[in-house]
């Protein structure tokens, strides 16, 4: 039908000339077969009625008139600074690799700076608690010795303790009964003393007293018995 | 015109902060405290671990101990033998979620404006949920294809063939557990806190924001031991 294909563009710039009713307006324009030719006349004649500056400002004006019309009817565009658009929960974008991604990247430097440091440490702890078990484990046979090494010094020690008890107590009690023998020694002499003493003394007051007792018996014969009687 | 004190307390479900890239699509609150969460873990892990001593004292004391309760999480889930190599990942998903939940939900977010939406928790965005949830799925993939080479897909029919079917089928439905139960977990206690707080905004949402608090740290468990035991039954030797 053309004689040279058009591009999408120019076919629509073609066709909007052609219904505003320019023809031959534009030189690529492939010239139409006729329309009718009675709409060509009222065509015509209409625009014959208008002045050519006013017809030529209207042609210009027309697309852009247009595109506000299209503007005014549609309803979003209209309330777009009151109204928001309807909340969407389920709303799936690139949000979702993003957030992968920057999982992954979270993941890496967190066993960098955390994990692995932390992880080491905690490991370290654990072998050098092991292996000092494990050393400590080894010296109980040494214990034993030493325990039964210990055992007899102890006892080596206390026999000689009670050695040296002993021999201080056997020399204490043979000084503390060449004491005791003397001190019995002079008390019972001393007391064998006293004793003879008054034994003595005893002696003589019974000496005194025989003789007194002859007296007084003597007296009492003489009170008692008649006169001229002889003893 | 709206009342201005009607617009102190409102709840928006679903508002996102769009940011584009070429000719996709991100959620930018998303972004942002996602990297609000990964600067808190490395500022932990360079303040506990830059100085580490054989007896530890300070942060080394903390950082040891989380470092303990992963790998014996991973050691219960995964088995003696090869859960030293997981222990980055389990531990990652672990900390990740914990401290994603615990900043949306102790973070005073809210006084942060943006254009569109509001700054809360990472993983109340269902991009989030599923991305963790397809890289448990590849991990006990890996897990298993590393280990037991093609014969890791004997494990669909067994013990029985008439079993493939559904084997087949845990396969999807794992990590669509995995994600909504994180996802429904978090954004569910962001919006009872929200709606609350618009209702009564004192003391009443006390005890849903401490319950908020306790379940989130739960799910962050519940996610890494269910990431464990998927990769642990993918490297088990059949009984």
């Amino acid at each position: 039908m053309f004689s040279t294909p058009l591009t999408k563009m120019q076919a629509l710039v073609c066709r909007s000339s052609q219904q505003v009713g320019l023809r031959a307006a534009r030189p690529q324009c492939p010239a139409l077969p006729r329309p009718n030719a009675l709409r060509a006349v009222t065509v015509r004649a209409q625009k014959q009625e208008q002045p050519a500056a006013l017809e030529r400002a209207q042609l210009a004006l027309m697309p852009v008139s247009l595109a506000v019309a299209d503007l005014l009817m549609h309803p979003a565009m209209a309330l777009a600074e009151e109204e928001k658009q309807p909340g969407r929960l389920f709303d799936f974008n690139l949000t979702l690799p993003a957030m992968m991604a920057q999982f992954l990247l979270l993941m890496v430097m967190l066993d960098k700076l955390w994990f692995s440091p932390v992880g080491r440490v905690l490991d370290e702890r654990d072998a050098l608690i092991r292996s000092k078990l494990a050393g400590v484990k080894g010296d109980s046979t040494d214990v034993d010795s030493f325990a039964v090494e210990a055992q007899e010094i102890l006892k080596k020690a206390r026999q000689e303790v009670t050695k040296m008890i002993q021999t201080q107590k056997n020399n204490k009690q043979s000084e503390l009964d060449a004491q005791y023998n003397e001190a019995k020694g002079k008390i019972s002499r001393e007391v064998e003393a006293s004793i003879a003493a008054v034994e003595k003394e005893s002696q003589a007051m019974l000496a005194r007293l025989d003789a007194q007792v002859d007296n007084i018996s003597g007296e009492v014969l003489t009170r008692v018995l008649p006169d001229g009687v002889k003893v | 015109m709206i009342n201005p004190l009607l617009e102190i307390a409102e709840v928006s479900v679903g508002q996102h902060y769009y940011w584009k890239l070429g000719n996709f699509e991100l959620h930018g609150q998303v972004l942002i405290t996602t990297w609000v969460v990964i600067a808190i873990l490395l500022a932990l892990s360079l303040l506990g671990n830059s100085n580490l001593k054989p007896t530890p004292d300070g942060l080394q004391n903390f950082t040891e101990y989380i470092t303990e309760y992963i790998r014996d999480l991973a050691k219960t889930q995964i088995g003696e033998e090869d859960y030293v190599k997981w222990v980055p990942f389990i531990g990652t998903l672990f900390l990740f979620i914990f401290v994603s939940n615990w900043s949306g939900a102790l973070l005073p977010y809210h006084i942060i404006e943006i254009p569109n939406g509001e700054l809360a928790a990472p993983t109340n965005d269902i991009n989030t949920t599923v991305a963790l949830a397809l890289l448990t799925s590849i991990s006990y993939f890996y897990a298993g294809i590393s280990k037991k080479g093609l014969g890791y897909f004997k494990r669909y029919i067994s013990p029985a063939a008439f079993l493939l079917p559904i084997n087949v089928l845990e396969d999807f439905t794992k990590p669509v557990s995995l994600s909504f139960r994180l996802f429904g977990n978090i954004l569910a206690d962001e919006l009872v806190v929200g709606v609350l707080v618009s209702l009564v905004p004192l003391i009443v949402p006390i005890p849903i924001m401490l319950l908020g608090v306790f379940t989130s740290a739960v799910q962050a468990l519940v996610f890494a031991t269910l990431a464990g035991a998927y990769i642990g039954e993918a490297v088990e030797d059949h009984h």
